[in-house]
Protein backbone atom coordinates (compact mmCIF):
# COMPACT_ATOMS: atom_id res chain seq x y z
CA UNK A 1 0.00 0.00 0.00
CA UNK A 2 2.74 2.37 1.08
CA UNK A 3 4.81 1.45 -2.02
CA UNK A 4 1.96 2.12 -4.40
CA UNK A 5 1.38 5.56 -2.85
CA UNK A 6 5.06 6.41 -3.33
CA UNK A 7 5.00 5.19 -6.96
CA UNK A 8 1.79 7.11 -7.67
CA UNK A 9 3.27 10.26 -6.10
CA UNK A 10 6.40 9.99 -8.23
CA UNK A 11 4.30 9.50 -11.40
CA UNK A 12 2.16 12.50 -10.47
CA UNK A 13 5.17 14.74 -9.78
CA UNK A 14 6.92 13.68 -13.00
CA UNK A 15 3.72 14.23 -15.02
CA UNK A 16 3.26 17.72 -13.57
CA UNK A 17 6.92 18.47 -14.35
CA UNK A 18 6.60 17.24 -17.96
CA UNK A 19 3.40 19.22 -18.57
CA UNK A 20 4.88 22.35 -16.98
CA UNK A 21 8.05 21.97 -19.05
CA UNK A 22 6.10 21.53 -22.30
CA UNK A 23 3.94 24.54 -21.47
CA UNK A 24 7.01 26.58 -20.62
CA UNK A 25 8.60 25.61 -23.91
CA UNK A 26 5.47 26.76 -25.72
CA UNK A 27 4.54 23.27 -26.96
CA UNK A 28 1.12 23.27 -25.34
CA UNK A 29 0.34 26.96 -25.71
CA UNK A 30 -1.94 28.08 -28.50
CA UNK A 31 -0.19 29.61 -31.54
CA UNK A 32 0.58 33.20 -30.53
CA UNK A 33 0.74 36.32 -32.62
CA UNK A 34 4.11 38.00 -32.86
CA UNK A 35 4.37 40.84 -30.39
CA UNK A 36 6.61 43.64 -31.64
CA UNK A 37 8.50 45.88 -29.27
CA UNK A 38 8.47 49.54 -30.32
CA UNK A 39 10.57 52.30 -28.76
CA UNK A 40 9.75 55.99 -28.90
CA UNK A 41 10.66 59.22 -27.11
CA UNK A 42 8.98 61.06 -24.26
CA UNK A 43 6.36 63.52 -25.50
CA UNK A 44 7.91 63.72 -28.96
CA UNK A 45 5.42 64.98 -31.53
CA UNK A 46 7.75 63.72 -34.27
CA UNK A 47 6.46 60.28 -33.36
CA UNK A 48 2.86 61.26 -33.94
CA UNK A 49 2.50 58.50 -36.55
CA UNK A 50 2.91 55.95 -33.78
CA UNK A 51 0.32 57.64 -31.57
CA UNK A 52 -2.09 57.93 -34.50
CA UNK A 53 -1.61 54.23 -35.30
CA UNK A 54 -2.43 53.39 -31.68
CA UNK A 55 -5.40 55.78 -31.49
CA UNK A 56 -6.87 54.62 -34.80
CA UNK A 57 -6.31 50.95 -33.96
CA UNK A 58 -4.15 50.31 -37.05
CA UNK A 59 -2.09 47.66 -35.30
CA UNK A 60 -5.14 45.49 -34.61
CA UNK A 61 -6.35 46.00 -38.16
CA UNK A 62 -3.08 44.55 -39.44
CA UNK A 63 -3.05 41.78 -36.83
CA UNK A 64 0.02 43.11 -35.01
CA UNK A 65 0.40 42.94 -31.25
CA UNK A 66 2.76 45.50 -29.79
CA UNK A 67 4.43 46.76 -26.65
CA UNK A 68 5.54 50.38 -26.35
CA UNK A 69 8.70 51.48 -24.56
CA UNK A 70 9.35 55.15 -23.79
CA UNK A 71 12.83 56.72 -23.51
CA UNK A 72 14.12 60.15 -22.57
CA UNK A 73 16.14 60.67 -25.75
CA UNK A 74 17.28 58.94 -28.91
CA UNK A 75 20.75 57.86 -27.73
CA UNK A 76 19.25 56.22 -24.62
CA UNK A 77 16.69 54.44 -26.77
CA UNK A 78 19.44 53.22 -29.08
CA UNK A 79 21.43 51.78 -26.16
CA UNK A 80 18.47 49.47 -25.55
CA UNK A 81 17.95 48.85 -29.27
CA UNK A 82 21.45 47.57 -30.07
CA UNK A 83 21.31 44.97 -27.31
CA UNK A 84 18.12 43.54 -28.79
CA UNK A 85 15.50 44.90 -26.40
CA UNK A 86 13.50 46.51 -29.21
CA UNK A 87 12.39 45.45 -32.68
CA UNK A 88 11.29 48.83 -34.04
CA UNK A 89 11.90 52.41 -32.96
CA UNK A 90 10.90 55.93 -33.77
CA UNK A 91 14.12 57.86 -33.29
CA UNK A 92 16.15 60.80 -34.57
CA UNK A 93 18.49 60.15 -37.48
CA UNK A 94 21.80 60.90 -35.64
CA UNK A 95 21.24 58.44 -32.76
CA UNK A 96 20.32 55.76 -35.30
CA UNK A 97 23.47 56.57 -37.31
CA UNK A 98 25.60 56.41 -34.15
CA UNK A 99 24.10 53.08 -33.17
CA UNK A 100 24.63 51.51 -36.59
CA UNK A 101 28.20 52.84 -36.77
CA UNK A 102 28.97 51.53 -33.27
CA UNK A 103 28.27 47.94 -34.26
CA UNK A 104 29.27 47.90 -37.89
CA UNK A 105 31.65 45.05 -38.73
CA UNK A 106 30.97 43.32 -35.39
CA UNK A 107 28.77 40.44 -34.31
CA UNK A 108 25.99 42.78 -33.12
CA UNK A 109 22.79 41.75 -34.91
CA UNK A 110 20.37 44.38 -33.66
CA UNK A 111 21.56 47.37 -35.62
CA UNK A 112 18.99 49.84 -36.93
CA UNK A 113 17.85 50.00 -40.56
CA UNK A 114 15.63 52.85 -41.78
CA UNK A 115 12.26 51.66 -43.11
CA UNK A 116 10.21 54.85 -42.83
CA UNK A 117 10.35 58.61 -42.46
CA UNK A 118 8.94 59.97 -39.22
CA UNK A 119 9.12 63.66 -40.00
CA UNK A 120 11.22 66.37 -41.57
CA UNK A 121 12.60 69.32 -39.55
CA UNK A 122 10.63 69.81 -36.31
CA UNK A 123 13.19 71.22 -33.86
CA UNK A 124 13.68 74.80 -32.72
CA UNK A 125 16.16 76.88 -30.77
CA UNK A 126 14.24 79.05 -28.32
CA UNK A 127 15.94 81.83 -26.38
CA UNK A 128 15.36 84.63 -23.95
CA UNK A 129 14.55 87.51 -26.33
CA UNK A 130 15.89 90.07 -23.88
CA UNK A 131 19.33 88.46 -23.80
CA UNK A 132 19.64 86.99 -27.29
CA UNK A 133 18.33 89.11 -30.12
CA UNK A 134 20.38 87.73 -32.98
CA UNK A 135 22.52 84.73 -33.82
CA UNK A 136 25.73 86.56 -32.87
CA UNK A 137 24.33 87.00 -29.33
CA UNK A 138 24.58 83.22 -28.88
CA UNK A 139 28.29 83.66 -28.22
CA UNK A 140 29.25 82.59 -24.70
CA UNK A 141 25.69 81.65 -23.82
CA UNK A 142 24.37 78.55 -22.08
CA UNK A 143 22.21 76.54 -24.45
CA UNK A 144 20.37 73.44 -23.32
CA UNK A 145 20.19 70.32 -25.46
CA UNK A 146 18.32 67.04 -24.91
CA UNK A 147 21.61 65.15 -24.65
CA UNK A 148 24.87 64.47 -26.44
CA UNK A 149 24.34 62.71 -29.75
CA UNK A 150 20.71 63.78 -30.21
CA UNK A 151 19.72 65.40 -33.50
CA UNK A 152 19.37 68.75 -31.73
CA UNK A 153 22.85 68.42 -30.22
CA UNK A 154 24.34 67.64 -33.63
CA UNK A 155 22.43 70.52 -35.28
CA UNK A 156 23.49 73.16 -32.74
CA UNK A 157 27.09 71.92 -32.51
CA UNK A 158 27.48 71.98 -36.29
CA UNK A 159 25.76 75.36 -36.54
CA UNK A 160 28.01 76.86 -33.86
CA UNK A 161 31.11 75.46 -35.54
CA UNK A 162 30.10 76.72 -38.99
CA UNK A 163 29.35 80.19 -37.61
CA UNK A 164 32.34 80.46 -35.24
CA UNK A 165 30.09 80.68 -32.20
CA UNK A 166 31.29 79.66 -28.76
CA UNK A 167 28.32 78.24 -26.89
CA UNK A 168 28.25 76.15 -23.72
CA UNK A 169 25.90 73.22 -24.15
CA UNK A 170 23.85 72.18 -21.13
CA UNK A 171 22.61 68.65 -21.75
CA UNK A 172 19.48 67.71 -19.81
CA UNK A 173 16.24 65.80 -19.94
CA UNK A 174 13.96 67.28 -22.59
CA UNK A 175 11.12 67.72 -20.10
CA UNK A 176 13.44 69.66 -17.75
CA UNK A 177 14.72 72.08 -20.40
CA UNK A 178 11.69 74.45 -20.39
CA UNK A 179 11.83 74.45 -16.55
CA UNK A 180 15.56 75.23 -16.52
CA UNK A 181 14.96 77.94 -19.10
CA UNK A 182 12.10 79.41 -17.07
CA UNK A 183 14.33 79.52 -13.98
CA UNK A 184 17.09 81.32 -15.87
CA UNK A 185 19.61 78.49 -15.58
CA UNK A 186 20.08 78.46 -19.33
CA UNK A 187 19.75 81.25 -21.89
CA UNK A 188 17.88 79.06 -24.34
CA UNK A 189 17.56 75.51 -25.56
CA UNK A 190 17.17 73.47 -28.69
CA UNK A 191 14.69 70.63 -28.52
CA UNK A 192 12.12 68.60 -30.34
CA UNK A 193 8.56 69.79 -30.55
CA UNK A 194 6.48 70.47 -28.52
CA UNK A 195 9.10 71.50 -25.92
CA UNK A 196 10.28 74.70 -27.70
CA UNK A 197 6.63 75.66 -28.15
CA UNK A 198 6.00 75.02 -24.44
CA UNK A 199 8.80 77.49 -23.63
CA UNK A 200 7.28 80.04 -25.99
CA UNK A 201 3.80 79.56 -24.58
CA UNK A 202 4.63 79.30 -20.87
CA UNK A 203 7.88 81.23 -20.45
CA UNK A 204 7.72 83.89 -23.18
CA UNK A 205 10.72 82.47 -25.00
CA UNK A 206 11.12 83.31 -28.65
CA UNK A 207 12.16 81.12 -31.54
CA UNK A 208 15.59 82.26 -32.73
CA UNK A 209 16.13 79.45 -35.23
CA UNK A 210 14.09 76.52 -36.41
CA UNK A 211 15.90 73.45 -37.62
CA UNK A 212 14.70 74.49 -41.10
CA UNK A 213 16.98 77.55 -40.76
CA UNK A 214 19.91 75.34 -39.76
CA UNK A 215 19.43 72.58 -42.36
CA UNK A 216 16.44 73.10 -44.68
CA UNK A 217 14.17 70.10 -45.20
CA UNK A 218 16.40 67.85 -43.09
CA UNK A 219 15.40 64.34 -42.14
CA UNK A 220 14.53 64.29 -38.47
CA UNK A 221 12.99 61.13 -37.04
CA UNK A 222 12.88 57.81 -38.79
CA UNK A 223 11.23 54.46 -38.23
CA UNK A 224 13.92 51.81 -37.84
CA UNK A 225 13.87 48.04 -37.53
CA UNK A 226 16.67 45.82 -36.31
CA UNK A 227 18.72 43.89 -38.89
CA UNK A 228 17.82 40.68 -37.11
CA UNK A 229 14.07 41.28 -37.12
CA UNK A 230 14.13 42.40 -40.74
CA UNK A 231 15.87 39.19 -41.77
CA UNK A 232 13.70 36.88 -39.68
CA UNK A 233 10.22 38.41 -40.02
CA UNK A 234 9.98 40.43 -43.25
CA UNK A 235 6.19 39.92 -43.40
CA UNK A 236 5.77 41.72 -40.06
CA UNK A 237 8.06 44.50 -41.26
CA UNK A 238 5.86 44.90 -44.36
CA UNK A 239 2.83 45.32 -42.10
CA UNK A 240 4.62 47.77 -39.79
CA UNK A 241 5.62 49.91 -42.77
CA UNK A 242 2.04 49.83 -44.07
CA UNK A 243 0.74 50.91 -40.65
CA UNK A 244 3.30 53.72 -40.45
CA UNK A 245 2.51 55.00 -43.94
CA UNK A 246 -1.22 54.88 -43.24
CA UNK A 247 -0.63 56.94 -40.08
CA UNK A 248 1.45 59.54 -41.96
CA UNK A 249 -1.33 59.80 -44.58
CA UNK A 250 -3.87 60.23 -41.80
CA UNK A 251 -1.87 63.10 -40.24
CA UNK A 252 -1.57 64.91 -43.58
CA UNK A 253 -5.20 64.33 -44.61
CA UNK A 254 -6.76 65.01 -41.19
CA UNK A 255 -4.59 67.63 -39.48
CA UNK A 256 -7.32 68.71 -37.07
CA UNK A 257 -7.90 65.19 -35.79
CA UNK A 258 -4.15 64.52 -35.72
CA UNK A 259 -3.68 67.61 -33.56
CA UNK A 260 -6.41 66.36 -31.25
CA UNK A 261 -4.54 63.04 -30.89
CA UNK A 262 -1.33 65.01 -30.21
CA UNK A 263 -3.19 66.98 -27.57
CA UNK A 264 -4.49 63.80 -25.93
CA UNK A 265 -1.00 62.29 -25.86
CA UNK A 266 0.87 65.33 -24.57
CA UNK A 267 -1.95 66.86 -22.45
CA UNK A 268 -0.93 70.26 -23.83
CA UNK A 269 -3.28 73.09 -24.87
CA UNK A 270 -4.12 73.50 -28.56
CA UNK A 271 -2.14 76.78 -29.04
CA UNK A 272 1.07 74.89 -28.13
CA UNK A 273 0.18 72.03 -30.48
CA UNK A 274 -0.63 74.51 -33.27
CA UNK A 275 2.71 76.27 -32.84
CA UNK A 276 4.57 72.95 -32.71
CA UNK A 277 2.86 71.76 -35.91
CA UNK A 278 4.03 74.89 -37.73
CA UNK A 279 7.64 73.69 -37.25
CA UNK A 280 7.13 70.09 -38.46
CA UNK A 281 6.23 68.26 -41.62
CA UNK A 282 5.28 64.62 -41.96
CA UNK A 283 6.58 62.97 -45.09
CA UNK A 284 6.75 59.41 -46.35
CA UNK A 285 9.92 60.20 -48.31
CA UNK A 286 13.31 60.10 -46.66
CA UNK A 287 15.73 62.95 -47.33
CA UNK A 288 18.79 60.81 -48.05
CA UNK A 289 21.06 63.79 -48.75
CA UNK A 290 20.43 65.23 -45.30
CA UNK A 291 21.12 61.86 -43.67
CA UNK A 292 24.42 61.77 -45.53
CA UNK A 293 25.14 65.34 -44.39
CA UNK A 294 24.44 64.34 -40.78
CA UNK A 295 26.80 61.39 -41.09
CA UNK A 296 29.59 63.59 -42.47
CA UNK A 297 29.06 66.18 -39.71
CA UNK A 298 29.09 63.48 -37.05
CA UNK A 299 32.33 62.00 -38.35
CA UNK A 300 33.87 65.50 -38.31
CA UNK A 301 32.65 66.16 -34.77
CA UNK A 302 34.09 62.88 -33.47
CA UNK A 303 30.67 61.49 -32.60
CA UNK A 304 31.17 58.65 -35.07
CA UNK A 305 34.70 57.25 -34.95
CA UNK A 306 34.73 54.01 -36.88
CA UNK A 307 33.39 55.17 -40.25
CA UNK A 308 35.59 57.33 -42.42
CA UNK A 309 34.66 59.69 -45.25
CA UNK A 310 35.41 57.10 -47.94
CA UNK A 311 32.80 54.77 -46.43
CA UNK A 312 29.95 57.27 -46.27
CA UNK A 313 28.07 56.08 -49.39
CA UNK A 314 28.33 52.38 -48.60
CA UNK A 315 27.30 53.06 -44.98
CA UNK A 316 24.22 54.98 -46.09
CA UNK A 317 23.29 52.16 -48.51
CA UNK A 318 23.26 49.73 -45.59
CA UNK A 319 21.47 52.16 -43.30
CA UNK A 320 18.48 52.91 -45.53
CA UNK A 321 16.39 50.03 -46.85
CA UNK A 322 15.25 51.13 -50.31
CA UNK A 323 12.56 48.46 -50.47
CA UNK A 324 10.56 50.50 -47.99
CA UNK A 325 11.68 54.10 -48.41
CA UNK A 326 12.25 56.30 -51.41
CA UNK A 327 14.50 59.30 -51.45
CA UNK B 1 67.12 46.35 11.47
CA UNK B 2 65.64 44.19 14.19
CA UNK B 3 63.51 41.07 13.79
CA UNK B 4 60.22 42.90 14.35
CA UNK B 5 61.04 45.46 11.65
CA UNK B 6 62.09 42.68 9.28
CA UNK B 7 58.81 40.87 9.87
CA UNK B 8 56.84 44.08 9.24
CA UNK B 9 58.72 44.71 6.01
CA UNK B 10 58.23 41.12 4.88
CA UNK B 11 54.52 41.35 5.65
CA UNK B 12 54.19 44.58 3.67
CA UNK B 13 56.08 43.15 0.70
CA UNK B 14 53.88 40.08 0.78
CA UNK B 15 50.72 42.23 0.79
CA UNK B 16 52.06 44.29 -2.11
CA UNK B 17 52.87 41.15 -4.06
CA UNK B 18 49.40 39.69 -3.55
CA UNK B 19 47.74 42.99 -4.42
CA UNK B 20 49.81 43.30 -7.63
CA UNK B 21 49.07 39.70 -8.57
CA UNK B 22 45.31 40.21 -8.13
CA UNK B 23 45.42 43.35 -10.31
CA UNK B 24 47.31 41.45 -13.03
CA UNK B 25 44.85 38.54 -12.85
CA UNK B 26 41.96 41.01 -13.11
CA UNK B 27 43.39 42.54 -16.29
CA UNK B 28 44.08 39.10 -17.80
CA UNK B 29 40.47 38.04 -17.10
CA UNK B 30 39.20 41.31 -18.58
CA UNK B 31 41.29 40.80 -21.72
CA UNK B 32 40.10 37.19 -22.05
CA UNK B 33 36.45 38.22 -21.62
CA UNK B 34 36.85 40.96 -24.26
CA UNK B 35 38.51 38.52 -26.70
CA UNK B 36 35.76 35.97 -26.12
CA UNK B 37 32.83 38.39 -26.43
CA UNK B 38 34.22 40.35 -29.40
CA UNK B 39 31.62 43.03 -28.71
CA UNK B 40 32.06 46.71 -29.54
CA UNK B 41 30.30 47.34 -26.22
CA UNK B 42 32.87 45.44 -24.15
CA UNK B 43 36.26 47.03 -24.93
CA UNK B 44 39.58 45.45 -23.97
CA UNK B 45 41.95 47.09 -21.45
CA UNK B 46 44.16 48.52 -24.22
CA UNK B 47 41.20 50.40 -25.82
CA UNK B 48 40.33 51.82 -22.41
CA UNK B 49 43.94 52.88 -21.88
CA UNK B 50 43.92 54.68 -25.24
CA UNK B 51 40.64 56.40 -24.30
CA UNK B 52 42.20 57.37 -20.95
CA UNK B 53 45.13 59.03 -22.71
CA UNK B 54 42.85 60.84 -25.17
CA UNK B 55 40.53 62.18 -22.49
CA UNK B 56 43.48 63.32 -20.35
CA UNK B 57 45.43 64.98 -23.14
CA UNK B 58 42.83 66.10 -25.70
CA UNK B 59 39.58 66.13 -23.73
CA UNK B 60 36.10 64.88 -24.58
CA UNK B 61 34.09 65.80 -27.67
CA UNK B 62 33.26 69.16 -26.09
CA UNK B 63 36.88 69.79 -25.13
CA UNK B 64 36.63 69.13 -21.37
CA UNK B 65 39.57 67.12 -20.00
CA UNK B 66 39.38 64.33 -17.42
CA UNK B 67 41.01 66.57 -14.82
CA UNK B 68 38.30 69.18 -15.34
CA UNK B 69 35.50 66.60 -15.05
CA UNK B 70 37.08 65.20 -11.87
CA UNK B 71 37.66 68.61 -10.27
CA UNK B 72 34.08 69.70 -10.92
CA UNK B 73 32.68 66.53 -9.35
CA UNK B 74 35.05 66.87 -6.40
CA UNK B 75 34.11 70.50 -5.84
CA UNK B 76 30.41 69.61 -5.74
CA UNK B 77 30.87 66.64 -3.47
CA UNK B 78 33.15 68.45 -1.03
CA UNK B 79 30.75 71.39 -0.75
CA UNK B 80 27.84 69.06 -0.09
CA UNK B 81 29.97 67.06 2.31
CA UNK B 82 30.91 70.21 4.23
CA UNK B 83 27.26 71.22 4.61
CA UNK B 84 26.25 67.64 5.49
CA UNK B 85 28.88 67.35 8.20
CA UNK B 86 28.27 70.85 9.55
CA UNK B 87 24.61 69.97 10.09
CA UNK B 88 24.87 66.24 10.87
CA UNK B 89 27.39 66.47 13.72
CA UNK B 90 25.73 69.20 15.86
CA UNK B 91 22.23 67.83 15.32
CA UNK B 92 23.51 64.32 16.10
CA UNK B 93 25.13 65.57 19.31
CA UNK B 94 21.94 67.36 20.30
CA UNK B 95 19.73 64.34 19.63
CA UNK B 96 22.20 62.03 21.37
CA UNK B 97 22.27 64.20 24.48
CA UNK B 98 18.51 64.85 24.53
CA UNK B 99 16.75 61.48 24.12
CA UNK B 100 13.33 63.12 24.51
CA UNK B 101 14.03 65.35 21.53
CA UNK B 102 15.34 62.36 19.58
CA UNK B 103 12.14 60.43 20.29
CA UNK B 104 10.10 63.42 19.15
CA UNK B 105 11.86 63.77 15.79
CA UNK B 106 12.35 60.07 15.06
CA UNK B 107 8.99 59.71 13.25
CA UNK B 108 10.15 62.44 10.84
CA UNK B 109 13.80 61.51 10.44
CA UNK B 110 13.42 57.75 10.09
CA UNK B 111 11.15 57.67 7.00
CA UNK B 112 13.13 60.47 5.31
CA UNK B 113 16.34 58.54 5.93
CA UNK B 114 15.10 55.72 3.72
CA UNK B 115 14.40 57.97 0.72
CA UNK B 116 17.43 57.47 -1.52
CA UNK B 117 19.15 60.69 -2.64
CA UNK B 118 18.35 59.86 -6.27
CA UNK B 119 14.63 60.04 -5.47
CA UNK B 120 15.13 63.71 -4.53
CA UNK B 121 16.44 64.61 -7.98
CA UNK B 122 13.12 65.56 -9.65
CA UNK B 123 12.22 67.80 -6.70
CA UNK B 124 15.67 69.37 -6.68
CA UNK B 125 15.41 70.16 -10.40
CA UNK B 126 12.24 72.19 -9.96
CA UNK B 127 13.20 73.81 -6.65
CA UNK B 128 16.93 74.47 -6.85
CA UNK B 129 19.41 75.90 -9.30
CA UNK B 130 22.88 74.76 -10.37
CA UNK B 131 25.32 74.16 -7.52
CA UNK B 132 22.60 74.40 -4.85
CA UNK B 133 20.97 71.36 -6.42
CA UNK B 134 24.14 69.30 -6.16
CA UNK B 135 24.91 70.50 -2.64
CA UNK B 136 21.41 69.51 -1.56
CA UNK B 137 21.65 66.03 -3.10
CA UNK B 138 25.05 65.41 -1.53
CA UNK B 139 23.74 66.72 1.77
CA UNK B 140 20.94 64.14 1.69
CA UNK B 141 23.55 61.43 1.18
CA UNK B 142 25.98 62.69 3.84
CA UNK B 143 23.65 63.97 6.56
CA UNK B 144 22.03 60.73 7.72
CA UNK B 145 25.14 58.53 8.15
CA UNK B 146 26.85 61.39 10.01
CA UNK B 147 23.77 62.03 12.16
CA UNK B 148 23.24 58.40 13.11
CA UNK B 149 26.89 57.69 13.85
CA UNK B 150 27.13 60.85 15.96
CA UNK B 151 24.09 59.77 17.99
CA UNK B 152 25.66 56.31 18.38
CA UNK B 153 28.94 57.92 19.48
CA UNK B 154 27.16 59.98 22.16
CA UNK B 155 25.38 56.86 23.42
CA UNK B 156 28.67 55.01 23.75
CA UNK B 157 30.22 57.68 25.96
CA UNK B 158 31.21 56.11 29.28
CA UNK B 159 28.70 57.00 31.95
CA UNK B 160 31.47 56.60 34.56
CA UNK B 161 33.44 59.44 32.93
CA UNK B 162 30.39 61.71 32.94
CA UNK B 163 29.58 60.91 36.57
CA UNK B 164 33.18 61.46 37.58
CA UNK B 165 33.22 64.85 35.84
CA UNK B 166 30.00 65.83 37.59
CA UNK B 167 31.50 64.78 40.96
CA UNK B 168 34.39 67.14 40.29
CA UNK B 169 31.93 69.95 39.53
CA UNK B 170 31.92 70.02 35.72
CA UNK B 171 28.94 71.82 34.17
CA UNK B 172 26.94 70.60 31.13
CA UNK B 173 29.01 72.67 28.70
CA UNK B 174 32.25 71.13 29.97
CA UNK B 175 30.81 67.63 29.92
CA UNK B 176 29.70 68.04 26.28
CA UNK B 177 32.87 69.68 24.99
CA UNK B 178 35.44 67.83 27.13
CA UNK B 179 33.90 64.35 27.42
CA UNK B 180 30.98 63.56 25.12
CA UNK B 181 32.30 65.17 21.93
CA UNK B 182 35.87 63.75 22.09
CA UNK B 183 34.50 60.36 23.08
CA UNK B 184 32.11 60.38 20.07
CA UNK B 185 34.80 61.39 17.58
CA UNK B 186 35.66 57.87 16.34
CA UNK B 187 31.98 57.21 15.50
CA UNK B 188 31.64 60.68 13.98
CA UNK B 189 34.69 59.97 11.83
CA UNK B 190 33.16 56.69 10.72
CA UNK B 191 29.95 58.52 9.81
CA UNK B 192 31.94 61.07 7.82
CA UNK B 193 33.72 58.30 5.93
CA UNK B 194 30.46 56.52 5.09
CA UNK B 195 28.79 59.85 4.25
CA UNK B 196 31.58 60.86 1.90
CA UNK B 197 31.26 57.53 0.08
CA UNK B 198 27.51 57.92 -0.25
CA UNK B 199 27.95 61.55 -1.34
CA UNK B 200 30.39 60.50 -4.04
CA UNK B 201 27.88 57.99 -5.35
CA UNK B 202 25.13 60.61 -5.29
CA UNK B 203 27.08 63.19 -7.26
CA UNK B 204 27.56 60.80 -10.15
CA UNK B 205 23.84 60.04 -10.34
CA UNK B 206 22.95 63.73 -9.93
CA UNK B 207 25.32 64.78 -12.71
CA UNK B 208 23.78 62.26 -15.04
CA UNK B 209 20.41 63.95 -14.68
CA UNK B 210 21.25 67.58 -13.91
CA UNK B 211 22.06 70.03 -16.67
CA UNK B 212 25.74 70.78 -16.08
CA UNK B 213 28.05 69.95 -19.01
CA UNK B 214 31.00 68.88 -16.83
CA UNK B 215 31.47 66.20 -14.17
CA UNK B 216 32.32 62.51 -14.13
CA UNK B 217 28.66 61.45 -14.18
CA UNK B 218 28.09 63.66 -17.21
CA UNK B 219 31.20 62.25 -18.91
CA UNK B 220 29.86 58.72 -18.52
CA UNK B 221 26.41 59.63 -19.80
CA UNK B 222 27.84 61.62 -22.71
CA UNK B 223 29.82 58.66 -23.99
CA UNK B 224 27.08 56.13 -23.20
CA UNK B 225 24.91 58.23 -25.53
CA UNK B 226 27.56 57.89 -28.22
CA UNK B 227 27.96 54.15 -27.50
CA UNK B 228 31.71 54.72 -26.98
CA UNK B 229 32.02 52.40 -24.04
CA UNK B 230 35.82 52.68 -23.69
CA UNK B 231 35.41 56.27 -22.46
CA UNK B 232 32.46 55.25 -20.27
CA UNK B 233 34.83 52.83 -18.53
CA UNK B 234 37.41 55.61 -18.18
CA UNK B 235 34.81 57.60 -16.23
CA UNK B 236 33.90 54.57 -14.11
CA UNK B 237 37.53 53.80 -13.25
CA UNK B 238 38.17 57.45 -12.34
CA UNK B 239 35.16 57.47 -10.03
CA UNK B 240 36.42 54.29 -8.36
CA UNK B 241 39.96 55.62 -7.93
CA UNK B 242 38.87 59.00 -6.55
CA UNK B 243 36.40 57.31 -4.17
CA UNK B 244 39.15 54.95 -3.00
CA UNK B 245 41.57 57.84 -2.48
CA UNK B 246 39.02 59.77 -0.42
CA UNK B 247 38.26 56.70 1.68
CA UNK B 248 41.96 56.10 2.37
CA UNK B 249 42.43 59.75 3.24
CA UNK B 250 39.78 59.58 5.96
CA UNK B 251 41.10 56.23 7.19
CA UNK B 252 44.55 57.82 7.42
CA UNK B 253 43.11 60.72 9.43
CA UNK B 254 41.30 58.25 11.68
CA UNK B 255 44.50 56.35 12.35
CA UNK B 256 46.37 59.53 13.15
CA UNK B 257 43.67 60.93 15.41
CA UNK B 258 42.67 57.81 17.28
CA UNK B 259 45.82 55.80 17.79
CA UNK B 260 44.47 54.83 21.20
CA UNK B 261 41.56 52.92 19.70
CA UNK B 262 42.13 49.17 19.63
CA UNK B 263 39.99 48.64 16.51
CA UNK B 264 41.97 51.25 14.58
CA UNK B 265 45.34 49.89 15.61
CA UNK B 266 44.16 46.46 14.52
Amino acid sequence: MKKSIIVLSIILIVSIGVVAGMYGAGLLAPAQKVKVRIGYLTGDLHHLALHVAVAKNYFAQYGIEYELYEYINGPTLMQHFVVGELDFAYVGTPPALTARASGIGSNVTSLPVVIGSGNLEGSALVVNPEVIKSVSDLNNKKIGTPGTGTIQDVLITTYAKNNNLNITKYPGRISDLPIQYGRGEIDGFIGWEPYPSIAVYQYNASVLLTSHDIMPNHQCCVLVVSDKFLASKPDIVDKMVAIHRAAIDFINNNPAEAKQIAMNVTKLPMPVIDLAFSHMSFSKSVNVDSIKAFLIDMIRLGIIRNVDMSQVDSFINGFINTKYVSG
Amino acid sequence: MNVVSMRKLYSRLQSLLFASASVIVFFILWELAASYLQSPYFPDPYSVLKAFITIITVGDIDGYTLAWHTLMSLERVLLGFAVGSATGVPIGLLLGIKPTLKNAVTPIIEPIRFIPPIAWIPLSIVLLIGMYRYVFLIWVGVFFPVLLDTIAGVKRTSITLIQMARTFGADNKNIITKIIFPSSLPEIMNGLRVGLGVGWMCIVAAEMIGGEPVGLGRLILKYANLLQIDTVIVGMITIGLVGLAMNYFILFLEKRMFRWRVEIRA
